[in-house]
């Protein structure tokens, strides 16, 4: 039972990186492609996936897994993908404050971190909103030089297109300012646009004030500015936007059923667009839990709609699979899976030479031993801790050669993990209030941004307010 | 040879049952002859006249004389002190006779007359109705007796040897006309009674004997002559005793006691003891002749015999001094009695309700052939026209009730269901649902299901039947969720029931015929949950597994399946999350290299045994099958990774690297407008590729720093120019060039690639 991965090169960068998101328990950003074990065919899938919306078309997937399955990494090796395909990428988690659909902020609020997520090829961590945006501007600024006219004239041309779209002609007018903030210098103009761009002004007066526009991107908009966004980033030169969202057991969690059927509509106007391809370069995937999707009371199946779009294909069973409908379902990790992430992981830390294994296969079945006689079965069906420890395993082996591995595994301390998502529901209400909503918020949210700002809340208009929101 | 000698005389002969030999002989029979004077103690015959006092009276049968003493006192005449009396029957023409006021009322009679007693104003009266032809009614019964007595003499001490006799035969008739005028005194009718059953023994005895019907009428505690000579002779020659000879014992046995269900229902009880006595004693029960022999016993009612006659017959042995028969008779009829109870009490409450298909329902099941009538029949047939031959077929309830009912009822109440479903069984078809079984009665407008029943049908579940016929029906609502039952879901659900229920043959040909009732109609939740309480709390997860593999047999577990699973897991008290956990990891199957025959994929449910925790205390075991399946897929999986993230696979699409690095500008050299043929290096243009080159003199830039120098070249934006350059790198190399914001990092590795 040897194993000999082809040799291949392991940068050093993104061996550590792999390492140490692996220690610190969490997926990690780079080289997911070293330790991906199987499933071959669902990764196929969404690489066509990410093929077709390079191509201008669009995607939807839902990546449904139990606990421990490895929704995360999946949704993270996916998002690597797409940046080497030369596709923007942003992600979020959803959460309570976090939402699809909302009139309190949280849709916005998902915008913003959305966009904060922003990544690029060569900005894969993040913040990449301003590279993207002077892409823009700098292919722009070499036509302006070549036809001898005005930037803004070239800017405003090439934007045109997308003022056909919902809240396209003020979001040409806010990249028109970059450009006119880079010109004249006004530092605090191009922090306002980047601001604007994402999502994070609340109020329009302050956009106003700041910008000149009269809309920002709110609940209402949210989907409709991703829709904008994946535009112009082709206008920018990259291929589209890939749009991943993990997590999304809090909208099933959502005990208030108006708010969760909400943002459920808002996940049926996504899947329409996306499959009926009119959302251009635009894809998504999720990341739920097998009763966020089956639940037929409170999961997506309760919403008819939704319902009929996932279920599955009634020609596929019996041994034949489709990796076509939108649903991709991920299996747990079984102990043989297990065997062969730790064969990976040994092969990562030792950047691809063979000759540098720190253990020998028996050494890890023996540690899979350990493990399964501390915990069971969840040291392959919950596997963080599990790889976690592991990896510390390798560390410490690395720091003192010559320590005899049988001695260490016997030392390893290993415990189970337990299933956030078997917490309580959260209630819904408090999420509501304008004081609750998260401290991310550079100015205090208003509830609305289609209303003038209301006036101070009293107990009495609670009613409502909730309704309002939900 | 006197009475008494014959009957205790012994025979020589065994007695051959049936056969006219008697013991009485015919020889010696004196003719009948009329007189017409008076004589000395001589029988008038019938039809004779005497001459009393001058006056004549017809009809005969009397004695008539004046010297003629009673038997007893015959009896005693060896005795020269004592005076014998005279005959009490005797007419003594020489007694004075007072004509003229004759006490018709027998005002002046005693207990025990005699006419040579009585007053002679009675002797007129008594002369008078015998002259008027022995019939006036409202006559005086002392004289009706008085004439008796001579009957009584004339039989049995005259004829006592020819009692079969035409003569004898003429007395007892007349015995009888008179029983038949004034059978209202009680005395005279048991007299009366009594002699004649003389009649009886002596024809008895001798001829044939058929077993007398019971009717409700009969009274006293004797048991007839007739039944216990006829039971007796069987006794007595060894062999078993008939069924009617049997059922005629039981009933007149005066120890039998028999229940109100006997008397009740007399023909379905005579019906079904002849049937259990055939099966119980075969030709019949033998009974060992016990050592007492039968003895008639005749008080005759006149003074003249002094005494009780005791009289055995032939050797008879005595079937009433025993208690064996009767015992074992009265246990079957006892448990017969217990069959008829449900019948009988429906009669008592509802004596209209005989005949009806709910009486007849409650029969047992051997009457009904004989006792249902024509409703049964007509059932029968339509059953027969409907079933052609079918294991079973699905009627409309409707008309089942039309036939049941005969068109009264439009619905079949609980009790009616009930009755259907056992009167159906007495003939071997079942009905789906039965009551019996725990199903609810049939809606009007439903159909139901009729089955043969094969093997012995059972009237009530046995635990397994009960539970897995929740689980069918539980199976069957789900599988009933995405629409409706297939045939072939029927049949691996009736597949699954034979295999893994245990159940015998008649309850699995039950189940089946539930499962097609229950493809018949819309299927509810109504009573799931009473009855899936009923299962054991260990099998209910196994139940929920089997549910799940239901739903998923046709590859597809739906989001009505899934709906209904749910409902059914909380039925069940099972958790929706491990519901939930088991179709996803139907869904995601495995993909290894296990090949199932998938001849043996199909079908086989057997509920699964629990595996909790199975791995807990067991030492991994990898299957290296599954490891080298895993391990091709990783190395699939890494090879479409490995195009992606390539970093040493040069895209078609770039331009090839031509020779750049030769014809790049001086380092720090002002290039604010490249020609646009200058050096480029990795498909930049002239202005990022001198970007690049420029760069590419320092390890490290400050940002302020390489803005300027982005200045210089004409690249407004430094982010975008690094942008850009990062892109060509990666096309390149697989890394980026430039790395961080402040300070601006360069990667060797990217330069060394990109720049040679």
């Amino acid at each position: 039972m040897t194993t000999s991965p082809a040799p291949e090169r392991i940068r050093p960068r993104d061996r550590d990186a792999v390492i140490q998101s692996l220690r610190a328990g969490v997926v990690p950003r780079v080289g997911q492609q070293h330790i991906q074990v199987g499933r071959a065919n669902e990764v196929g899938a969404l690489v066509a996936d990410i093929d077709r919306i390079a191509d201008n078309g669009s995607a939807i997937r839902f990546a449904i897994g139990e606990y421990g399955a490895g929704k995360s990494f999946f949704l993270n090796l996916v998002r690597s993908i797409a940046l080497e395909r030369k596709l923007v990428t942003v992600h979020a988690d959803l959460s309570p404050d976090r939402r699809l659909h909302a009139t309190g902020g949280q849709a916005r609020s998902l915008y913003a971190e959305l966009m904060r997520n922003l990544s690029t090829r060569s900005k894969p961590d993040g913040g990449a909103m301003p590279s993207v945006v002077e892409r823009f501007i700098s292919e722009s600024l070499n036509v302006a030089r070549a036809r001898d006219v005005a930037p803004e004239v070239v800017i405003r041309e090439r934007l045109a297109e997308l003022q056909e779209l919902t809240g396209g002609y003020d979001f040409a007018e806010v990249i028109a300012a970059y450009w006119r903030a880079h010109d004249t210098g006004n530092e605090q103009l191009k922090a306002d646009v980047v601001r604007w761009l994402r999502g994070e002004f609340s109020t329009r007066t302050d956009a106003r004030a700041a910008l000149g526009v009269r809309t920002i991107i709110d609940d209402a908009t949210f989907y409709d500015h991703l829709k904008l966004f994946a535009r112009f980033v082709r206008l920018a030169g990259f291929a589209g936007v890939l749009v991943c969202l993990d997590e999304m057991v809090n909208l099933y969690k959502l005990s208030n059923s108006k708010a969760r059927n909400s943002n459920y509509e808002q996940l049926l106007r996504i899947l329409n667009d996306c499959l009926q391809g009119s959302a251009d370069g635009l894809g998504f995937v999720f990341g739920g839990t097998p009763d966020m999707l089956l639940d037929t009371r409170r999961g997506l199946y309760s919403y008819a709609a939704l319902q009929s779009r996932l279920a599955e294909n009634t020609f596929a069973g019996g041994g034949l699979v489709d990796y076509s409908g939108p649903v991709i379902r991920l299996a747990n990790l079984s102990p043989e899976d297990m065997f062969v992430l730790l064969t990976k992981l040994r092969h990562v830390f030792a950047a691809g030479d063979p000759d540098d294994y720190l253990l020998p296969d028996e050494a890890l079945t023996a540690f899979m031993n350990h493990c399964s006689e501390r915990v069971g079965d969840a040291y392959f069906r919950t596997p963080r801790t599990t790889i976690k420890e592991f990896v510390n395993l390798l560390a410490v082996l690395e720091q003192n050669p010559g320590v005899e591995w049988s001695s260490l595994i016997a030392r390893v301390d290993i415990t189970t993990e337990s299933n956030p998502d078997l917490t309580p529901l959260v209630d819904d209400e408090p999420d509501d209030l304008p004081g609750a909503v998260p401290e991310t918020f550079a100015q205090p949210p208003s509830p609305t941004g289609a209303v003038p700002p209301p006036p101070p809340v009293s107990p009495g208009d609670d009613d409502e307010l909730t309704n309002l929101q939900l | 040879m006197g009475f008494r000698d014959l009957f205790n005389r012994e025979r020589d002969e065994s007695p051959t049952v049936g056969t006219a030999v008697g013991p009485f002989s015919k020889s010696g029979s004196p003719a009948p002859v009329t007189v017409e004077r008076s004589a000395e103690g001589s029988w008038i015959p019938a039809g004779g006249t005497i001459v009393v006092d001058g006056r004549s009276i017809p009809g005969g049968m009397v004695y008539f004389g004046t010297d003629l003493h009673g038997i007893r006192e015959a009896e005693y005449a060896f005795s020269s002190w004592y005076q014998p009396s005279p005959e009490p029957a005797l007419i003594d023409p020489s007694l004075r006779v007072e004509w003229a006021s004759p006490d018709y009322a027998g005002t002046s009679m005693g207990y025990w007359p005699s006419y040579s007693e009585i007053s002679p104003h009675s002797r007129a009266a008594y002369l008078a109705w015998l002259a008027d032809g022995r019939r006036s009614p409202g006559t005086y019964i002392g004289y009706v007796f008085l004439f008796l007595y001579g009957l009584e003499r004339r039989l049995l001490v005259d004829l006592e040897s020819d009692l079969d006799g035409d003569e004898a035969t003429a007395l007892f008739g007349e015995v009888e006309r008179l029983l038949g005028l004034y059978g209202d005194n009680g005395s005279f009718r048991g007299y009366a009674s009594n002699l004649l059953s003389f009649a009886t023994l002596a024809k008895s005895i001798s001829g044939e004997l058929t077993p007398p019907v019971w009717t409700e009428d009969h009274r006293g505690w004797e048991m007839p002559i007739d039944v216990q000579l006829g039971v007796s002779r069987y006794v007595a020659a060894g062999q078993p005793i008939p069924t009617d000879w049997a059922l005629a014992y039981l009933r007149f046995h005066p120890s039998a006691y028999l229940n109100t269900p006997a008397k009740r229902c007399q023909s379905e009880f005579d019906e079904l003891f002849r049937i259990r006595y055939r099966a119980r004693f075969g030709d019949g029960l033998k009974v060992r002749a016990p050592s007492t022999k039968l003895q008639f016993s005749y008080r005759p009612s006149s003074a003249s015999f002094g005494r009780t006659v005791n009289v055995q017959v032939g050797g008879l042995p005595d079937v009433m001094s025993i208690e064996g028969p009767i015992n074992k008779l009265r246990d079957l009829a006892t448990e017969i009695s217990d069959e008829l109870d449900a019948y009988s009490r429906l009669l008592g409450r509802r004596p209209d309700e005989a005949g009806t298909p709910a009486a007849i329902a409650l029969l047992p099941d051997e009457l009904v052939a004989t006792h249902g009538g024509e409703l049964v029949d007509q059932l029968r047939l339509w059953v027969d026209e409907r079933l052609a031959g079918q294991q079973q077929a699905v009627v409309p309830l409707d008309e089942l009730v039309d036939l049941w009912s005969s068109g009264k009822a439009d619905k079949l109440a609980k009790r009616d269901a009930v009755a259907l479903a056992s009167l159906l069984g007495k003939f071997d078809i079942g009905i789906e649902p039965d009551v019996r079984f725990g199903a609810s009665t049939p809606k009007p407008g439903s159909d139901v299901v009729l089955f043969r029943i094969t093997g012995d049908s059972a009237v009530s579940p046995s635990s397994s039947y009960t539970a897995a016929m929740s689980l069918v029906h539980l199976t069957a609502v789900v599988a009933a969720a995405d629409g409706s039952i297939t045939g072939a879901e029927i049949e691996h659900l009736a597949d699954h029931a034979n295999q893994v229920l245990g159940l015998d043959e008649s309850e699995r040909t039950r189940l089946e015929a539930h499962l097609s009732f229950l493809a018949t109609g819309k299927l509810g939740m109504a009573g799931m949950k009473r009855r899936v309480e009923n299962l054991p709390a260990t099998e209910r997860a196994a139940v929920g597994r089997f549910l799940i593999d239901v739903a998923a047999a046709d590859g597809v577990v739906s989001p009505d399946e899934i709906s209904t699973l749910t409902k059914l897991f909380g039925h069940l008290g099972l958790d929706e999350t491990d519901l939930y956990r088991q179709i996803h990891s139907l869904g995601t199957g495995d993909p290894g290299p296990v090949t199932v025959d998938p001849g043996e994929q199909t079908t086989r449910w057997a509920v699964p045994p629990a595996t909790a925790d199975e791995h807990l205390s067991e030492r991994v075991v990898l299957d290296p099958a599954k490891v080298q399946a895993r391990l091709a897929e990783t190395a699939q999986v890494a090879a479409l990774l490995t195009n992606i993230f390539a970093d040493d696979n040069i895209s078609p699409t770039l331009p090839p690297p031509t020779g750049l690095a030769t014809r790049l500008p001086p380092p720090g050299s002002p290039a604010a407008q490249p020609p646009p043929d200058s050096a480029s290096i990795a498909g930049l243009d002239a202005a990022h590729s001198a970007f690049a080159v420029q760069l590419s003199s320092q390890t490290t830039w400050d940002r302020g720093e390489a803005e300027g120098l982005a200045e210089s070249l004409g690249l407004t934006f430094l982010d975008a120019a690094m942008d850009t350059i990062n892109e060509a790198a990666f096309e390149i190399c697989g890394e980026p060039l430039l790395e961080g914001d402040d300070p601006v990092e360069l990667n060797a590795y990217a330069i060394e690639e990109m720049i040679s």
